[in-house]
């Protein structure tokens, strides 16, 4: 990928939820690149930030208390400021869609199938037959063309899942950000979804965002990957490296427990402690929960890293000596 | 491994025989939702209940515990059929096994503290404990909620998610059981804390010979975590047997499409495609639809629930010229 321009670039995204007079850095100085076609995975627990920095993509803050302090974001060859809601929002569509976790509360109960991908079309591709299309979004998505008089309950949660990403794809995106989009499935529906995922892809030569906190999912379907840990990103890598050698130790500890790992009397491999509510800028915020912490760890947030590639990098100080 | 195999010869902490649930809808239309089945679950021993939604793995925990009642069969609880006792024996005798829910927010009282929920569990056992404040804090020190005293006098929505799935256990462990029945207890945890809860587990069991009935819908779960495994698949046990057999080696195919569809972190395709076929359904057996090894008579004919070999069992023609003695 190294020399290619990304489709997208997000750079030195900072995001903060004001609760009454407490400010959250849910984002932190974040950024994040995606190449056209290419398949990005976003892995962290609740509370690392991954959902924010999508919806911050898709302009869908609650405007009432999430504020973009600061970020940019290159696209094709738009420059925005992200932090500008109105100027986001017309990236919707044509340019970023969104399946999300819970289709049925994405759908509404009252139209049918074919009204709400009609819905879709009409919005971004006001010329084309509606009919046909969506004849050929359901094909896309394989799901009968029957499905189009069905309303969101007479449907399973694997077909209202194929649903939202017809409506998506409606849009014709260059880039799809989905966010846990199998999590509320059975595995094997979930295995048919990320099939179909990977087709798509293909066939459109569309690029995909993928948010999961399971490490597995990511893997199948993404060709990088990123490991946010209290609103910041600590490690990026290319899939297979970052797989088969995790740098910071939170992902080494997420592919342990991925993998099942066991210790020597029969444990399994684990992380002490859990996530917190977001530290507040002094020192890593993994520091709490670290097994190779040192003592200067507390004293500022690292930098990012490279580890032994420069495409891999790691926001942790036992990589410092290794000098970019 | 070991404990399973030297538990079979001993008598079942609990035992379901023939039960069977049947839901009817509002259009009268009649739903099987768990087929005449038997469970058995041996001291110390950690069986994993694994299925899709709709499988009936939750009716028949729910059954186990007493619960849901089933239109027929026993329920056998330390030798006593619950079925037949009175509401207030029922509740003496049910204490002998505690429920772990999946949702740790719904399954306290929010006006209740952390001491007055595990009093109220500590109550339960058969010998008094004098000093409830005092046991209370010990528990919650031997699930990981350290200082325990610290926690007594919070309320359920003061804590963290991983702390309230401890809590639950906690409670459970509280009443001195003999069997926990945790119903996907890991499913609202984080990543990171998954380990820690099994371990917790794994703990409890060597420490009071406990035994577990594992309901979950992650297979790969089951494989690293227990000594049997039941797969369930509409309503009836599809296959049992040694959890590191019947997953290294699976015998009934829905068992094998469980475990292929398990997104794997370093198997980068996935590999089912070859595993998914879709007919017309049949009167036979029940996975004749979705079955790629299915034969004719499988359309028309129910295979039988097999003991076949390596002590396993499953409902498969397949299997039939394996049978071992």
């Amino acid at each position: 990928m190294s020399g290619q321009v990304p489709l997208m670039q997000v750079e030195d995204l900072s995001i903060v939820y004001e609760i009454g007079k407490r400010k959250v850095h849910a984002v932190t100085d974040a950024y994040l690149e995606v190449f056209a076609g290419e398949g990005v995975g976003i892995v962290g627990e609740s509370g690392s930030g991954k959902s924010t920095l999508v919806r911050a993509l898709m302009a869908l803050l609650p405007t009432t208390n999430a504020r973009v302090t600061s970020g940019r974001i290159r696209i094709g060859d738009r420059h925005l400021d992200m932090a500008n809601i109105a100027s986001m929002q017309r990236l919707r569509g044509h340019t970023l869609a969104m399946v999300f976790q819970d289709p049925l509360s994405y759908l509404n109960p009252l139209m049918t199938i074919r009204a709400q991908i009609n819905e879709a079309v009409r919005l971004n591709d006001p010329d084309a037959d509606r009919t046909v299309r969506a004849r050929e979004l359901l094909d896309l998505v394989r799901l009968p063309h029957r499905s189009l008089d069905a309303y969101p309950h007479e449907l399973s949660g694997g077909m209202r899942q194929r649903v939202l990403l017809a409506i998506a794809l409606g849009c014709r995106p260059k880039l799809l950000i989905a966010d846990e989009p199998t999590t509320a499935l059975d595995v094997t529906t979930q295995a048919e979804i990320l099939a179909l995922l990977k087709e798509i892809m293909r066939e459109l030569r569309m690029s995909l965002v993928l948010i999961s906190h399971d490490l597995g999912v990511v893997a199948s379907l993404c060709d990088r990957v990123y490991v946010m840990y209290g609103g910041r990103v600590v490690e990026v890598g290319a899939r297979d490296r970052l797989l088969a050698r995790p740098a910071h130790p939170y992902t080494q500890a997420l592919v342990h427990t991925a993998r099942s790992v066991k210790t020597s009397d029969g444990k399994f491999v684990t992380l002490r402690g859990e996530v917190t509510a977001m530290p507040d800028g002094t020192g890593c915020p993994f520091l709490s929960r670290c097994g190779s912490a040192r003592v200067d760890c507390g004293l500022e947030v690292p930098r990012l890293f490279a580890v032994d590639a420069p495409s891999h990098v790691a926001r942790c100080v036992l990589y410092s000596a290794a000098k970019t | 491994m070991g404990p399973a195999m030297a538990s079979q010869s001993s008598t079942p902490v609990l035992k379901l025989e023939q039960v069977r649930r049947t839901f009817v809808l509002r259009d009268g239309a009649r739903v099987e939702a768990v087929k005449p089945t038997d469970l058995a679950v041996y001291e110390g021993e950690i069986v994993a209940l694994v299925g899709e939604s709709g499988s009936g793995k939750s009716t028949l925990a729910n059954i186990a515990l007493a619960l849901e009642r089933p239109d027929t069969g026993r329920v056998v609880l330390g030798g006593r059929d619950l079925l037949s006792l009175s509401p207030r024996e029922l509740r003496l005798a049910r204490t002998a096994m505690q429920p772990v829910f999946q949702d740790s927010t719904a399954a306290f009282n929010p006006r209740k503290s952390v001491l007055r929920i595990l009093e109220e569990a500590i109550a339960c056992r058969k010998t008094p404990v004098a000093e409830g404040r005092g046991e209370a804090a010990r528990i919650l020190e031997q699930v990981g909620l350290t200082p325990g005293v610290s926690f007594l006098d919070r309320f359920h929505h003061e804590l963290s998610g991983g702390q309230r799935q401890r809590l639950g256990i906690a409670r459970a462990v509280a009443a001195r059981p003999r069997l926990i029945i945790a119903d996907e207890p890991l499913s609202g945890a984080d990543v990171s804390i998954r380990g820690q809860i099994l371990n917790l587990l794994l703990d409890l069991r060597r420490e009071y010979g406990l035994s577990i009935l594992f309901i979950t819908h992650d297979i790969s779960i089951a494989e690293v975590f227990a000594d049997r495994v039941v797969v369930m698949y509409r309503g009836a046990v599809v296959e049992e047997g040694a959890a590191f057999r019947v997953l290294a080696c699976p015998a009934h195919p829905y068992t094998r499409l469980l475990k292929a569809a398990v997104p794997s972190i370093d198997g980068d395709a996935l590999a089912i495609d070859n595993l998914l076929v879709a007919r017309g359904e049949g009167t036979g057996c029940a996975f004749y639809a979705r079955c790629v090894s299915a034969r004719d008579r499988c359309a028309t004919e129910v295979p039988p629930f097999g003991a076949w070999r390596d002590a396993r069992r499953s409902r498969c023609f397949l299997e039939e010229g394996q049978t071992v003695g």
